[in-house]
């Protein structure tokens, strides 16, 4: 008795790869497969047999079993409205993992260059965890075939470090024809492919010391032989979840900030605690108020403000780094430092006074950097005037001196006297002198009164100001005495 | 002489020196010093620490170690080992006591125990000159058969299994100080006359 093969019964696979499979429902032995117009035939064992792909419209098929009678042939006419489109199963070239990210990645060839044009491919790859290979994720990824051999890449972050359970993964695709009228399914799924690493059987937490953003939901898993009791995300007791063997893990969601010595995350068993810390912060804020000045025109002052705080300190602390673009220098922020103040020092380049300075701020968790385009020698600060002198000239003029380190011939200092007398009147005079290298100043004040108390002290600046440099202490004098205008009244 | 530097200025009486060690020792062995804010600071506390945060055996000196030694000997033992507490204590708070001590009162602690512990150096200065000035016949006794430095194992890998090690150190620490207390409690009055 033959079975009478409709189109519908027995559909016709017609694969990525530019043949058509024929199968038959039931199983049968031997049979002839012969294509009317084509004049071609196929010998069969099997109840299934690949024929080169079909050109469209109508073709009639006929199947005669090489034993048995003739009239157990069977015939239809086949059509590509009749096949069904399943691509080959895909082959996962590749499977690597990151661990340090937790990070899959895939490789795959989608084998375009045996599909006649092109088409859109979906790719659907299946994340498993644990032995019992319970399904973690679903994803598609969507590609284009172009006629050729392309191999693709695709990565998956896992929420849990791969340390801690084994991860499967295989893949399946659909190809979306649209040239195929036919009836189009997914390719089957590829055989599992799982990530492996080198366990050893020392209890331990892992991530070890993760760093990570505040606000973050963070896996956090143990990887034991003994029972674990109870876990604990600092202050938290928290719901283990069961993975292999005595193995378990927490999830923390939305992960606060964490005191400066990180948040301790610990798992109990009857004979021993482990744990790992973790610590939650922020990425460097971009440092605000950069403010880039000298004292002396030899060495440059970058200062800043820090911003938010990043909640990290020690060894996750943010580090600086100054850069000077023009001149491709930089210098650091001492790492152990203890100094808290938050500035660099930058040795000025001889005969160069505009600086182009980047400030880059970096932690585990990000960097930022500010910017500043400085003339220096619009931003002197001078240190305080020292040896700061007033000797008399005459009972009406005083001679004021100091001393001022800093290499300042280049340009000229604006300084200026308070000169307060006998503890009333006080006035200031402004005075311009031409800069000197590490030098002493010397000038002149006149029109006092004679034999008066008078209070001197002095500060400078440069002529194109930026900042007073702070007040000399005061120095009291008494000018001398006035020559007698006339004789004694004998 | 000892490695120590002088910090301040040295009393010459035997009995006011020996009496201000016996007092600094004895402050110095409540955990409250330092242990409890480090467990605190180090989120310990919310843990069943007590059970993990035992003195590790050899760490310090044991009372009977120190009875056996001259009076030199223990002297400098306990600067020895002072100074490794110290070492310790830097390693630990590198510039977080700088960020942070004004506004964390634990901390404002731990970073005070540093200046405590500088002057009980300064003492055992003060005392050991004040011995080798009166010819002590211990002078040049042996001292503690110890290793120059602790047998403290290298660091724990992992930040918690260092705060766990930073614990069981400063557990041995304060228990250290009470015996150190305790040794120098049977001191005798004079500094010429021999211990026993």
């Amino acid at each position: 008795p033959g079975s009478s093969m409709t189109s519908r019964d027995r559909p016709l696979d017609r694969s990525l790869y530019g043949s058509t499979t024929l199968r038959a429902p039931a199983p049968r032995a031997a049979a002839l497969l012969r294509l009317r117009g084509f004049h071609s035939c196929y010998r069969s064992e099997k109840t299934n047999t690949k024929i080169p792909a079909l050109l469209p419209g109508d073709h009639e098929i006929s199947i005669n079993p090489l034993h048995g009678s003739r009239s157990s042939i069977s015939r239809f006419i086949l059509n590509e409205e009749n096949i069904s489109l399943i691509p080959d199963t895909p082959e996962i070239l590749n499977l690597s993992a990151d661990f340090s990210t937790s990070t899959i990645h895939i490789k795959w060839n989608d084998k375009g260059s045996v599909f006649p044009h092109h088409s859109d491919v979906i790719w659907q790859i299946k994340i498993l965890r644990k032995k019992k290979m319970e399904i973690v994720t679903l994803m598609t990824h969507n590609t284009t075939l172009n006629g050729k051999d392309t191999v693709h890449q695709w990565s998956w972050t896992s929420d849990m470090p791969l340390e801690c359970v084994t991860h499967f993964v295989r893949m399946r695709c659909y190809v979306d024809d649209l040239h195929f009228s036919g009836h189009k399914e997914w390719s089957d799924w590829s055989p599992v492919k799982n990530i492996s690493w080198s366990p050893d059987y020392q209890p331990k937490v892992i991530p070890k010391d993760k760093v990570i953003l505040v606000g973050s939901d963070i896996t956090v898993c143990c990887i034991i032989q003994e029972k674990v009791i109870s876990a604990q995300f600092g202050k938290e007791m928290c719901s283990l979840i069961h993975l292999d063997g005595e193995n378990v893990a927490i999830k923390i969601y939305n992960v606060s900030v964490s005191p400066t010595s990180g948040t301790n995350v610990v798992f109990t068993t009857d004979t021993n605690m482990v744990g790992t810390v973790i610590f939650a912060g922020y990425p460097p804020d971009i440092p605000q108020k950069l403010n880039c000045e000298t004292r002396d025109l030899k060495e440059i002052i970058c200062t800043w403000n820090p911003g938010r705080p990043t909640g990290l300190l020690g060894p996750h602390d943010t580090n600086y780094t100054l850069f000077e673009n023009f001149s491709g220098q930089n210098v650091k922020r001492a790492e152990d430092t203890t100094n808290v103040n938050y500035q660099l020092f930058f040795q000025m380049i001889p005969n160069r006074e505009i600086y182009n300075f980047t400030l880059k701020a970096h932690n585990p968790l990000g960097q930022s950097e500010s910017t500043v385009l400085v003339n220096i020698t619009e931003r002197v600060y001078p240190h305080t005037p020292t040896s700061f002198k007033v000797k008399d000239i005459n009972s009406t003029a005083v001679t004021l001196s100091w001393h001022l380190p800093g290499s300042f011939a280049k340009i000229n200092l604006l300084c200026q006297i308070e000169i307060t007398k006998s503890n009333s009147v006080q006035e200031l005079q402004n005075v311009t002198v031409k800069g000197l290298e590490n030098s002493s100043y010397l000038i002149t004040v006149g029109k006092l009164s004679p034999y008066t108390n008078y209070t001197f002290r002095i500060r400078c600046s440069t002529e194109t100001f930026w900042k007073w440099s702070s007040w000399t202490i005061e120095k009291q004098h008494l000018t001398t005495e006035a020559i007698p205008s006339k004789g004694p009244d004998t | 002489l000892l490695s120590t530097v002088a910090m301040g200025s040295c009393s010459g009486k035997y009995q006011v020196l020996l009496g201000q060690l016996q007092q600094q020792a004895k402050i110095m062995q409540n955990t409250d010093m330092l242990l409890d804010p480090y467990i605190r600071i180090q989120g310990l506390d919310k843990l069943n620490h007590k059970e993990y945060c035992k003195e590790r055996p050899g760490a310090f000196p044991g009372k009977d170690a120190l009875r056996g030694l001259s009076r030199w000997g223990f002297l400098q033992t306990l600067n020895a080992t002072l100074g490794l507490v110290l070492h310790r204590l830097a390693a630990f708070q590198q510039k977080v006591c700088n960020l942070t001590k004004d506004k964390d009162q634990d901390w404002k602690t731990l970073c005070q125990a540093e200046l405590y512990i500088r002057g009980i150096r300064n003492n055992i200065f003060c005392l050991t000159r004040l011995l080798n000035l009166n010819g002590s016949s211990e002078v040049f006794a042996p001292t503690w058969a110890g290793p120059r430095t602790l047998p403290w194992p290298t660091p724990s890998p992992g930040a918690f299994n260092r705060k766990i090690d930073g614990c069981k150190f400063l557990q041995g620490y304060h228990r250290f100080m009470h015996s150190v207390g305790q040794v120098l409690g049977e001191w005798e009055e004079g500094p010429s006359r021999t211990r026993r």
